[in-house]
């Protein structure tokens, strides 16, 4: 059964066109995974609707990596 | 809202101001107008003896009109595309048209909205499309 994460890496990657085993929870999603400030809001709005959560600005704003991504996927999920 | 009143909101000026008027609605849609005289400085030349407004115009009559859904956020910002998706254009839109638009907003995070658009002549839909834009500080006056 797939993970939170797990489903998170998939959207990341057909968000932003890198491959599944680019997608490490060290990497940035901006620096290393090439997001503009676009992609990040749409793959925000494809988050929220995934999984049917509503985001707050703070909390997006401080996501930078993959890692920070996973974390505020569990704590809307939990 | 008349021409002077939406200049108060949109940064933009002659002859890039491309909408006439507008008003939202309780589910807060924008409908906004614009009636291509002929006058124009993007008809001169697109075509010569076949004026046709370009695609790309109707994208920014498109655009600043999804931009007055957040009016009162523009208030000493300046709009910036950032994206343009899913664009169709059905129909073409020749002097004398006057061109309606219903904008509405489909998600707003931190300076990016996304919204979606739909251009009509009469009731024939003559453009669709998905835009997004950021609106970044005027920095203008403070220079």
């Amino acid at each position: 059964m797939a993970t939170i994460q797990d489903k998170t890496k998939a959207l990341v990657s057909s968000k932003l066109k890198v491959a599944e085993s680019e997608i490490t929870e060290d990497k940035s999603l901006f620096n290393d995974l090439g997001a503009d400030s676009l992609d990040f809001v749409e793959l925000s709005m494809l988050l929220e609707r995934e999984f049917n959560v509503k985001f707050t600005e703070a909390d997006t704003a401080n996501v930078k990596t993959v890692g920070d991504l996973y974390q505020l996927m569990e704590k809307y999920t939990k | 809202m008349n021409r002077d009143e939406i200049k108060q909101y949109l940064p933009h000026r002659e002859p890039m101001l491309l909408v006439d008027e507008m008003n939202l609605d309780e589910n807060h849609v924008c409908h906004a107008k614009y009636h291509v005289t002929g006058e124009e400085f993007f008809l001169q030349g697109h075509f010569p003896g076949e004026p046709v407004v370009p695609g790309v115009i109707l994208c920014e009559i498109m655009a600043q009109s999804c931009a007055l859904l957040m009016k009162d956020d523009l208030i000493g910002k300046l709009t910036f595309y950032t994206g343009i998706d899913k664009v169709r254009f059905k129909n073409t839109v020749r002097p004398g048209d006057t061109v309606e638009v219903e904008a509405t907003l489909t998600y707003h995070r931190a300076n990016i909205y996304i919204c979606s658009a739909v251009l009509s002549v009469g009731g024939k839909m003559c453009v669709k499309g998905e835009l997004s834009f950021a609106l970044l500080p005027d920095t203008r006056n403070k220079q």
